[in-house]
């Protein structure tokens, strides 16, 4: 399987993926990652490509990903084009707008910010499944709002055709996170869990 | 979870675990039985340099994080020469700054194994250029090795140490951001006794002027010398583990892939269904060996050469074809894109027209079917983070010095000063030029204060260079000595966030810290008076009001006037603040006071701040605010109030 993790630097997309490496290290699924660090993460738009069980190159060959799991709905659309024909889309639906966009704003160069319903109908439109999740609002369920990457986490090993079981996921995400936060981060990761089971 | 800087050390010959390519390097030279390791930290080679600090205590190395890359590849130079195996590592740009004593010190050798890690940045993630450290190879006649995933990276660090003893010749260990940041499947290796007792190994130099000191008398025999290494090197490299040839033996066509171009060819091939097919899977880009081209060409009616960046294989074997008088067809550059890093899309495409094939999809199409859909996506290049202490030094330089200052700057995070709505970044060049080009700009437009002629006062144009306090001791200091010495009428406004915060927070002479405990503390205030600075001050970025003034006295000097701007790094301080499980203050818009003016996004930029255009006021999103209060300074009508608190 072939997973793109993407959303905003800071908002914890590396761990995401090195949680569900962790994961195939235990299962002794091959798996190969390629990330971003440096000043590409710098609240920039951040992409990780993980092949889970197949490929060498730490690269997703375009238009071979199977899911997209996005922290940010822009950054999903950013990179839609990885995604399989029928591919599914996991995003938060929370927007972060950039600095940028939003000067452009105020100066009146756009005359809106970009809205969620338009990223959503976009995606749609590629013929991506598609589940959102309140990332923000299961997170701070859970007790913290630094979990979101953990609920999406759990979002993505509700799907149907994820390689791994969700006993092995749970024990990645606590080996993952900090001590003091592995309580909290469990629950994000059922919370994100059940959301989408709910959704299927 | 087991940490990664305790899984490079763990003693399990066998064990197979994730590791970052950078990771699997030092676990590679610690296997190699490393004694010494120097560098300055770059994009994309860190994080070999922070695990090499995380352990060097552990595994009785010693590890030093130099304060550039001359100054690094001379440390571990020497260790070498002292009979110790020892590595240096940097991005490609940092190959630049350590060229001097690389191309000079060739000739000399090593007595123990040199090993000189370079991180290359095709389509430039991280950089501010896509230069290739094969070329450089090539020019010095150095081998240069290049693996094509994590655990070839880990194998080829011990061979190259080998390679390099065994000739007494350097040894490039290239990578790029797709090997370093590629996290796969590593097989451990057998750990060394030293190493896992932590014996510090100590090494001993042999004095040899004729070798060791470079009059032309002596480094006139180099030449020849190293000509004579590369081609015996090339000879061994016939029988290198990381050089294979395979497919189908009778083959009429063969590709030839170096590095990780390997991985994207093997699946390209795969995608394409192509199968009679022979592939030369090359880990020695420079020098590549004969012997081995000699029986991959055998049978062989066309070849196709699938490399990235620049055609450093492409030449070596199209000038043995002619001389070996083959004239088969040979491609390269004319099928695979010469700039920005490989991809399995690119192999593919190459691959389809060299034997005339269709590709597997339509690249075209799906190209213009997604451009429709994610076209309204607006740009989100990386930025300045909430609390950045930079944020507030620029928006009180610029409100000090007006849009008509010059502000050249340097490398560092606070590049991003480039951005709106900051704008205060007029040039960026490399590692140190702030301070070279500010001087040079006021040389042109000002003139030297030593000169009869020369603008002062209200005649001057104003200059105000930025550099970071890690690139400020990399190359900084030179370049004030010689904006002191010739008199030059420049502001230098050292932005010290006490970190070298861009490439992962590594320590630097400002703060003093060490991986083998407490080195010295350098302050830079004291550096620039010693020198002689016409004016120094340290001011807290964080006091706008206090910076802003601060600035405005200097440049009502005449000369050279140095002000560090000293706050921590946000980043590091959330981080470390998020571990001891502190709060901090969010800062709330008070809709009552905002009148909806915009300074704060036309003038300020913090990420947390955007427009609520119903209300027509600004907001703060929460989850995004660390505190510094910045906004409540900048904010004419007081509406940014701290609320609750934040993790």
């Amino acid at each position: 399987m072939n997973v793109i993790y993407c959303g905003v630097g800071g908002q914890g997309i590396v761990l995401m993926s090195n949680i569900v490496g962790e994961a195939c290290a235990r299962k002794g699924i091959h798996v190969v990652s390629g990330e971003l660090h440096g000043l590409s993460q710098r609240s920039g738009s951040v992409i990780v490509h993980q092949r889970i069980g197949e490929g060498l190159s730490p690269l997703i060959p375009y238009g071979e990903a199977d899911v997209i799991l996005a922290l940010e709905p822009m950054e999903a659309l950013r990179y839609i084009y990885f995604l399989k024909p029928g591919g599914t889309v996991i995003t938060n639906t929370r927007l972060i707008h950039h600095p940028y966009e939003t000067e452009n704003f105020v100066k009146g160069k756009i005359d809106k910010y970009i809205t969620y319903e338009e990223i959503v109908e976009n995606i749609r439109k590629s013929g991506a499944k598609l589940y959102e999740i309140d990332a923000l609002k299961l997170a701070e369920e859970a007790g913290t709002a630094l979990a979101q990457n953990v609920v999406l986490v759990g979002a993505l090993t509700a799907l149907p055709d994820f390689p791994i079981d969700k006993e092995t996921m749970l024990e990645a995400v606590k080996a993952s996170v900090p001590e003091k936060a592995v309580e909290a981060n469990v629950r994000a990761f059922e919370l994100g869990y059940k959301a989408v089971k709910e959704l299927l | 979870m087991a940490k990664v800087t305790d899984i490079v050390l763990w003693d399990k010959p066998g064990e197979r675990v994730l590791l970052l390519g950078n990771h699997a390097i030092a676990r590679g030279a610690l296997e190699a039985n490393i004694a010494v390791f120097a560098a300055y930290p770059g994009t994309p080679s860190s994080e070999l340099t922070d695990t090499m600090a995380a352990v060097a205590k552990k595994a009785g190395v010693y590890m030093e994080y130099s304060t550039n890359e001359k100054v690094a590849f001379e440390t571990a130079l020497a260790a070498a020469w002292s009979g110790l195996r020892a590595m240096t590592a940097m991005k490609h740009v940092g190959l630049n700054v350590a060229a001097d004593t690389f191309m000079s010190a060739v000739g000399m050798g090593v007595e123990g194994g040199f090993v000189i890690m370079v991180a290359d940045d095709p389509s430039m993630w991280s950089s501010q250029n896509e230069q290739d450290t094969r070329v450089y190879a090539k020019f010095a006649n150095v081998p240069v090795l290049e693996p094509s995933s994590p655990h070839e990276a880990k194998e080829m660090t011990k061979y190259a140490f080998e390679l390099s003893e065994k000739f007494k010749h350097f040894v490039i260990l290239r990578t790029t951001t797709r090997t370093s940041h590629a996290r796969g499947d590593v097989v451990l290796g057998e750990l060394p006794e030293e190493i896992k007792k932590a014996e510090r190994k100590f090494g001993k130099f042999k004095k040899d002027p004729t070798r060791f000191v470079d009059v032309p008398a002596h480094a006139r025999k180099f030449h020849p010398l190293i000509l004579e290494k590369i081609e015996k090197i090339r000879e061994e490299l016939n029988n290198c583990p990381f050089n294979w040839i395979e497919g189908k033996e009778d083959a009429k066509v063969g590709i030839i892939a170096p590095g990780l171009s390997y991985a994207y060819v093997k699946e390209a091939l795969a995608w394409l269904g192509v199968e009679d097919v022979k592939v030369l899977k090359l880990g020695t880009p420079f020098p590549v060996p004969y012997g081995l081209l000699e029986k991959f060409f055998d049978g062989l009616e066309k070849v196709l050469i699938v490399e990235e960046l620049e055609p450093v294989v492409e030449e070596q074997v199209k000038t043995w074809a002619y001389d070996r008088g083959l004239r088969i067809p040979i491609h390269g550059k004319d099928l695979v894109p010469r700039v920005y890093e490989m991809t399995t899309r690119r192999a593919v495409e190459a691959i389809a027209k060299f034997l005339g094939l269709e590709t597997p999809i339509n690249f075209a199409e799906i190209d213009e079917k997604y451009e429709k859909v994610s076209q309204i996506v607006p740009p989100r290049p990386p930025s300045l983070c909430p609390a950045c202490p930079h944020r507030n030094s620029f928006f009180a330089i610029r409100k000090a010095a007006g849009p008509k200052a010059i502000y050249p700057s340097d490398i560092g995070c606070y590049t991003l000063g480039v951005l709106p709505p900051l704008r205060t970044v007029d040039t960026t060049v490399a590692m140190g030029a702030s301070i070279g080009i500010g001087h040079g700009l006021s040389i042109a437009m000002n003139g030297s204060l030593a000169e009869e002629e020369h603008k002062e006062g209200k005649e001057k144009q104003i200059i105000v260079a930025t550099i970071g306090d890690s690139t400020f001791y990399h190359t900084g200091l030179p370049a004030l000595a010689n904006a002191i010495y010739n008199r030059s009428n420049v502001l230098i406004v050292v932005l010290d966030n006490l970190v070298t915060a861009m490439t992962g927070d590594q320590p630097n002479p400002g703060t003093g810290q060490t991986p083998h405990g407490m080195g010295k503390r350098i302050p830079i205030e004291d550096v620039a008076k010693a020198m002689g600075a016409d004016f120094v001050a340290v001011v807290d970025p964080y006091d706008i009001k206090a910076t802003y003034e601060t600035i405005k006295k200097a440049l009502e000097v005449e000369g050279v006037s140095v002000v560090v701007s000293r706050q921590v790094c946000a980043l590091y301080k959330v981080g470390q603040m998020r571990r001891r499980r502190m709060k901090w203050p969010i800062y709330q818009v008070n809709e009552d006071k905002c009148t909806g003016c915009k300074i704060c996004i036309n003038a300020y930029g913090c990420p947390a701040i955007y427009w609520d255009p119903e209300n027509k006021k600004a907001k703060v999103d929460p989850t995004m605010c660390w505190g510094c209060g910045g906004c409540a300074q900048v904010c004419p009508f007081d509406a940014f109030e701290p609320m609750k608190e934040g993790e």
